[in-house]
């Protein structure tokens, strides 16, 4: 037996002890330094029969939790069986309803919404189209016979096409009650337009959390997210988010960057000073992927919005021109994240840790992004390229849909990360950052610094409850 | 040898993240 290729380890220091994760059974240990000094035995060799009593007890729990595997053979085994069991996963239908491409907002850093002549152009799903959608549903639900169904609606901005999610969610509802499936509806919106009222509407059909990005504390907000005007949007969010608290699990998020990143802690203060601190669900900022190569050392061009080869379609900051590698940016802000990431968890707030993010949608069978039109995406990030769309809700064949389907079900980007520890959380990174901006949707786009740090973060973490 | 176990290895696999967009799908789970 020898260590996981999958295992991770963060030393305590302060405490000589080492926290333990393996990343494809989720294990997480905390032990004392002769469990690692047996762990490197066992990688230099040393069998399990040499082992005294002590030791073997040891070594029956970490074999247990995955920590110890037969061979590098069985690591990769155990790793293809566990992508498998994702892509297969036939427990969840998770579908996201683009029901517009229009939006309401300018924000400085998206090529999408209220620039120039974008919302005369976007698409916009009709009620028919709707009714289409809800059918297709009913077909997916028989066929793949899931317990959960998770209906996302998402943009554009949903919230300007009000009829198309009433009528959808409640077709979606039906179609789940019927066949004794938990609905799980979410909304991903701006969060100018929500009101109790478009809350209660949408409750009796399996509402569970709307998710509203604030873009930093007052003044960055409104210079990230204005309308079209320049007038600013931080108040109005706010004061719906007053207005709709308690009604509905509520989850912030947020968009960084260099120029809007140290507003943030003053942004989490103002949150923890407001009635509805306690009633929000999560909150979790990331940051702007530019599109643009980062053209030197801190510095991050703000010129994203006519990028020249970007998926258009859904609300995005990272995809676009093919400039630069992918996530150059990514590194730059890294300890931005995690500075974020501990302040928001110091003042209380529920928050993403960084680590449990695993394979995305992109590589999961049952689930599917819709546009306006009812063409089907492997994930939001391809809906402005109809030649990457893997199928449609009439079940019409096109053989170039046909062909980008079986482009999906291929994808295998780790296949480049080596023996990287963190493959069954990450899967390569995101497969639409690869092709728009490498080209290539099998190049991984790498985040091990992000996850390097939001492990240590993470262990410390959990050391201080053990 | 001391061994303080947080969390028991399963084969639970995680929600899916999207590293990318402007926001996620965020809170699948009640």
């Amino acid at each position: 037996m020898q260590p996981s290729m999958f295992n991770v380890r963060v030393p305590l220091d302060a405490r000589d002890e080492t926290f333990l994760m393996n990343t494809i059974t989720d294990a997480q240990l905390v032990v004392s330094s002769d469990v690692i000094d047996l762990l490197d035995r066992l990688a230099a060799g040393a069998a399990a029969e040499e082992l005294d009593r002590e030791a073997r007890g040891a070594f029956e729990l970490l074999r247990e939790n995955g920590f110890l595997v037969d061979s590098r053979d069985a690591d990769r085994h155990n790793l293809d069986t566990y992508l498998g069991e994702v892509k297969s996963d036939s427990s969840e239908v998770n579908v996201t309803v683009l029901t517009t491409l229009q939006c309401n907002f300018a924000c400085d850093y998206c090529f999408q919404g209220d620039h120039g002549d974008y919302n005369e152009r976007a698409d916009r799903m009709s009620l028919q189209t709707s009714a289409r959608v809800a059918a297709w549903i009913e077909r997916e639900l028989d066929r793949v016979g899931p317990d959960k169904f998770v209906l996302t609606f998402f943009g554009g901005e949903p919230l300007l096409n009000l009829p198309v999610m009433y009528d959808l969610a409640e077709r979606a509802w039906r179609a789940a009650s019927e066949r004794g499936i938990t609905l799980y509806t979410n909304i991903i919106t701006n969060g100018l337009l929500l009101t109790p009222d478009v809350v209660d509407r949408m409750l009796p059909f399996g509402l569970n959390g709307i998710k509203i990005t604030l873009d930093g504390d007052r003044d960055t907000h409104n210079r990230m997210r204005p309308l079209r005007g320049g007038q600013g949007t931080f108040d109005r969010i706010v004061e719906n988010v007053r207005a709709v608290a308690g009604r509905v699990r509520i989850a912030i998020g947020g968009n960084f960057d260099e120029s809007s990143v140290d507003s943030y802690p003053a942004l989490l203060e103002y949150l923890k000073q407001q009635d509805f601190a306690d009633k929000l669900s999560k909150v979790f900022f990331k940051p702007i992927v530019r599109a643009e190569a980062v053209s030197g050392k801190g510095i991050i061009p703000l010129t994203p919005v006519a990028a020249k080869d970007a998926l258009n379609g859904t609300c995005m900051t990272s995809l676009g021109s093919g400039a630069g590698k992918a996530c150059d940016s990514c590194n730059v802000l890294d300890d931005k994240l995690s500075m974020l990431r501990d302040e928001t968890r110091r003042l209380g707030f529920p928050t993403h840790d960084g680590v449990h993010n695993g394979p995305c949608h992109v590589h999961k069978a049952h689930a599917h992004t819709i546009g306006p039109d009812g063409s089907l995406y492997a994930c939001p990030g391809f809906t402005g390229q109809l030649a990457l769309s893997t199928g449609h809700i009439d079940g019409r064949q096109d053989s170039w849909r046909e062909t980008a389907r079986e482009r999906f079900l291929r994808l295998s980007p780790w296949k480049e990360c080596g023996d990287c520890a963190y493959i069954p959380v990450c899967a390569g990174g995101c497969v639409a950052a690869s092709h728009s901006q490498l080209g290539d949707m099998n190049v991984p786009t790498c985040h091990k610094h992000s996850l390097d740090s939001a492990i240590v973060s993470l262990a410390h973490s959990v050391a201080s409850q053990a | 040898m001391k061994i303080k176990v947080i969390k028991k290895g399963s084969n639970a696999k995680p929600q899916g993240f999207c590293w990318s967009f402007v926001d996620e799908p965020p809170m699948n789970k009640k």
